[in-house]
């Protein structure tokens, strides 16, 4: 036998030398096979020295202190390609904006492809886990392996989220709540109307929170089916689950709400005159029960609101017998103060019914676009009308319009945002003095171009703004949001930043870009 | 010289902000006559200002050179340059540089040889004389035969005079380290950094640095946490084995001695290096690298592996803190160079001398058994004491582990502990998906193994 196998003589050393030989003289100790440890301090400090030496040499192998965790299982997709993954190391690495993150787990997410491990577990920290939508996508990409992480490192566990797939309906009772909820999900999937037939059945015993949950997921999917479902809900004691109900109902024309809300909006408003049409907004009929379970409820505005935007748009045309062009075009022509609420209110019920005809009206009347009406039309004519919007635009209005329209921007409007935004910057001369209120405008267009490049067609050329502003009369104030500053990147950057991610996914069609018309 | 990678180029930057302002120009748009050669890239490029700055990197070191005011260095045009070639090898065209970048690589290469480092063109540059403080030679003037031996009688007795002011220092260090266990180290814990600073500031003065650095360690040891007495006695062992050796110091033989000095913190000059030291040519595989901040440098370890020797060797450089040096030398390479060893008992520390092929992508030689890995440290601290490192590369392990406690598994079921952090831990698992996975490391002496690369998907993974 060799040396301090039992660590004896060491942990000797160790107290003496806490102690100190002044209280307790060291006398030395003898280990096999090494040389005697003399006595005295210097002997204390000798058998330190071998001793380290003698226990670091032998430093070798121990049994393992975890069992292997079980394989995760295989996952058959490819390994993302090469240049996704070097921008991913970059937005990474110099902390992109998040929402240029978004655009790539978009992308990636939808690649139908995997991440190596590595990269994954760098991933995750990077897009945090409080986001429900972004850790959605990462499932998605992570697979099979990330759900074996999740499992495995308790902080992930919100990745592991459960998705219902081992469960059947039989087990409704004793799941939990997001188990109930990702079954009903999968189950709707397959049969929407087996789906609100199940829902009619459970919802009246469910609890509140996961009632509301539930019926807020019939907004995937939502059709014809669902009405029946949906107008019993409005009877339902929890005003969530009556509130979530009355949303959706507004999505449905042919629901008996809708026509419920026609039959007491369109008679408040009257068209007269043979050549020359007035259009005149009345009052609603005095309050009642049938139109408080509607949600008809609160101000006169209020309820006016609520009546207009939920009717049927079709009654308007059917019941009044004229085309939504001219009634929205008598409506902007009208003098009665209460005409601004009602195309608010169309634009509303617009948006909701996804009626193509009505919002064409009222773009074509210069009511304002925002995202919900543009994601109305087809892409070529969304993107026209709002090229023609931003094209007409001011510094007053300009950065309101880029706040309405957080969709995706085609083409033609992104060119035509780029040329806009050049020609106000050549206009606005910040050093004649104070102006409160041009400085206010332009800080509002300056804040809000960053926002803007993320909405951008990521083709588009930024030159000719870049060139404008180092031409414009105050350049200092611009060039840090549209060519970058510091580590911030600027319009151009994120720009081009977006078009190098929209290549390196090439093969993947980008939803976001129309086709180019025929005409 | 081969492109570097962007991984190699963004290594480069100086600071983190600097990087991002690197990225902005590492597009094509801002770039007028750029070209590259396989010495150099260069271009001009167009910033806020009217006349746009001349931007050239001289890729055997490398080197920066740009006209812009900044204090950076390198400043974001060069690294924005650097960058740009590294994504995308058709952005910059081959072509024959401007006049003006051709007479400053003509003067680098006349410097270089002056001093004796063209030579290691591999871009290892002889970096310990930062810590040893003598200068780098210029160009010297042919001596006479007197001279020479004058100046030869002179360095030793510079040396001799070093040696024994060591010996002064090791001398009172012993008082120190005898001080501190006679009063017995029940309260250390509670002394703050100021107590050790004079001991450390001391041997600094007996031309002795890196044993003051290892008593200005003995402060963090000493609030290190659960087990600190284990590791601070650990400490002071080593550093008595330093003082003990050093009263015998005349007596040792040259390789012993060696291995003294530069434990002392009094290594063996790059030039002595390259005129005494014994080469050998090999296919050097770099296993990994490691950094670590010392006094105002970073101390970068670059760890190799001689495919046909079976040689390990370090490469050690002296850098600016988040810089790092060549990437000729990235892990995951491989290159047939001629190194030359440090002096010593079993030395590990090399310098490139030169490189006789480009470095190329090859999957490093590794053992098959933990067990193996350990008992060739073994037999190494056998022979030298003072090993502090020792690298390790495993072809086939499972990392495994919780969140303070990592590990890696081989076939035999034997397992070696990994001193890694949490996150570093998890990158582990992921790439190994419970899969056994080629995996570098760093066995620092007193502690764990540091992973440094691993090998998952058929690719390397920095760590």
């Amino acid at each position: 036998v060799i040396g301090d196998l039992d660590g004896s003589a060491w942990s000797e050393v160790l107290s003496a030398a806490l102690l100190g030989t002044d209280r307790r003289p060291w006398s030395g100790a003898t280990v096999p096979g090494l040389p005697e440890l003399p006595a005295g301090p210097e002997g204390l400090l000798q058998g330190a020295a071998m001793l380290t030496t003698w226990r670091e040499a032998g430093r070798t192998v121990a049994p393992p202190p975890f069992s292997p965790p079980l394989r995760p299982t295989a996952d058959p997709r490819p390994v993302l390609g090469q240049e996704p993954r070097r921008l991913l190391a970059t937005l990474i690495r110099d902390r992109r904006q998040a929402a240029i993150l978004d655009e790539w787990l978009d992308r990636a997410a939808a690649s139908g492809s995997r991440l190596p491990g590595a990269l994954l577990a760098d991933l995750v920290p990077f897009v945090g886990l409080d986001d429900e939508a972004r850790l959605g996508r990462l499932r998605t990409l992570g697979g099979p392996l990330l759900a074996w992480l999740a499992a495995l490192n308790p902080d992930w566990a919100p990745l592991a989220r459960f998705d219902g797939t081992e469960l059947s309906l039989d087990q409704w009772s004793e799941a939990s709540d997001e188990a109930r909820l990702a079954l009903f999900r999968r189950f709707r999937a397959d049969d929407p109307a087996g789906s609100a037939a199940l829902l009619a059945e459970v919802l009246p015993g469910e609890p509140a929170a996961s009632a509301v949950a539930l019926t807020q997921s019939l907004s995937e999917q939502l059709s014809d089916v669902d009405i029946e479902l949906l107008e019993s809900a409005l009877d339902d004691r929890r005003k969530r689950v009556r509130a979530v109900s009355m949303e959706l109902l507004g999505r449905l024309p042919t629901s008996p709400r809708a026509q419920r809300l026609a039959d007491l909006a369109v008679p408040a408003i009257s068209v007269t005159g043979r050549w020359k049409h007035t259009l005149t907004v009345g009052e609603l009929p005095p309050a009642d029960d049938a139109q408080e379970r509607d949600g008809v409820v609160g101000s006169s505005s209020e309820r006016f609101g609520v009546a207009v935007s939920g009717a049927a748009l079709d009654s308007w045309t059917v019941r009044l017998g004229h085309s939504p062009a001219d009634l929205v075009s008598w409506a902007r022509a009208s003098s009665d103060p209460k005409a601004g609420a009602l195309l608010v209110a169309w634009a509303m019920a617009a948006r909701r019914q996804r009626d193509r005809i009505w919002v064409g009206a009222l773009l074509d009347a210069g009511v304002s676009p925002d995202g919900g009406l543009l994601s109305v039309l087809d892409p070529v004519d969304a993107d026209r009308r709002l090229a023609g919007a931003v094209s007409a635009a001011e510094l007053g209005s300009l950065p309101a319009l880029i706040g309405a329209c957080t969709d995706p921007w085609g083409p033609q409007a992104s060119s035509a945002a780029i040329a806009t935004i050049s020609r106000i910057v050549g206009r606005i001369d910040l050093s004649k003095g104070p102006d409160a209120a041009l400085t206010h405008a332009a800080q509002a267009l300056q804040s809000s171009l960053v926002p803007l490049a993320l909405r951008l067609d990521p083709r588009t050329d930024a030159t000719p703004l870049v060139e404008g502003v180092s031409d414009a009369p105050s350049p200092a104030f611009w060039l840090g949001a549209v060519a970058g500053s510091g580590s911030a990147l600027g319009l151009a950057g994120i720009l081009a930043f977006r078009a190098a991610l929209a290549a390196a996914f090439e093969p993947m069609p980008t939803s976001a870009t129309p086709l180019r018309s025929l005409s | 010289v081969t492109r570097p990678n962007e991984q190699q180029a963004a290594a480069q930057a100086p600071d983190a902000s600097s990087l991002k302002a690197a990225n902005r120009l590492a597009v094509r748009a801002p770039w007028d006559e750029i070209g590259h050669n396989e010495r150099a890239v260069w271009g001009h490029c167009r910033g806020s200002g009217k006349t746009p700055y001349a931007v050239a990197v001289d890729l055997a070191g490398p080197a920066f050179r740009c006209s812009c005011p900044s204090r950076k260095f390198p400043c974001k045009h060069a690294l924005g340059l650097l960058l740009l070639w590294a994504r995308d090898s058709d952005a910059v065209p081959p072509g024959a540089p401007p006049a003006e970048v051709a007479s400053w690589l003509a003067g680098r290469s006349a410097a270089g040889k002056a001093s004796g480092s063209a030579r290691l063109r591999a871009g290892t540059v002889p970096s310990d004389d930062a810590q040893d403080g003598a200068t780098k030679g210029g160009e010297r003037p042919e001596l006479t035969a007197e001279q020479r031996e004058l100046s030869a009688r002179q360095a030793a007795a510079r040396a001799a005079r070093r040696v024994e002011r060591i010996a002064a220092g090791m001398q009172e260090l012993d008082g120190w380290l005898g001080d501190l266990v006679r009063v017995g180290l029940g309260d250390i814990a509670s002394r703050g950094a100021a107590f050790y600073d004079e001991m450390g500031a001391r041997l600094v003065d007996a031309q002795a640095p890196a044993a003051g650095a290892a008593v200005r360690r003995l402060a963090g040891i000493a609030r290190s946490g659960r087990g600190w007495p284990e590791r601070y006695v650990a400490a002071l062992g080593r550093l008595y084995l330093l003082v003990s050796a050093w009263s015998r110091y005349p007596e040792l033989d040259a390789a012993r001695q060696a291995d003294l000095r530069t434990n002392a913190g009094w290594p063996t000059s790059s030039a002595e290096v390259l005129a005494t030291g014994p080469r050998s040519q090999d296919r050097w595989h770099v296993l990994g690298r490691s950094e670590t901040e010392e006094d105002r440098v970073t101390a970068l370890r670059t760890w190799l592996w001689g495919e046909r020797s079976g040689t390990l060797a370090l490469v050690l450089d002296f850098v600016r803190p988040g810089a790092l040096a060549a990437w000729e030398l990235w892990p995951g390479n491989a290159v047939e160079a001629t190194v030359v060893h440090f002096p010593g008992v079993a030395p590990l520390r090399v310098l490139v001398e030169e490189r006789h092929d480009e470095a190329s992508a090859a999957v490093a030689p590794a053992s098959e058994r933990l067990r193996d890995a350990a008992r060739a440290r073994s037999t190494r601290l056998a022979r030298d004491p003072y090993l502090d490192r020792w690298p390790v590369s495993m072809a086939a392990v499972t990392p495994v582990g919780r969140p303070g406690g990592w590990a890696m598994l081989d076939a035999e079921g034997d397992s070696l502990p990994l001193d890694c952090d949490d996150a570093t831990g998890w990158k582990l698992m992921a790439g190994a998906a419970g899969q056994p996975i080629a995996l570098t490391a760093e066995w620092r002496t007193g502690g764990g193994l540091l992973p440094l690369t691993l090998r998952a998907d058929g690719e390397l993974v920095i760590l």
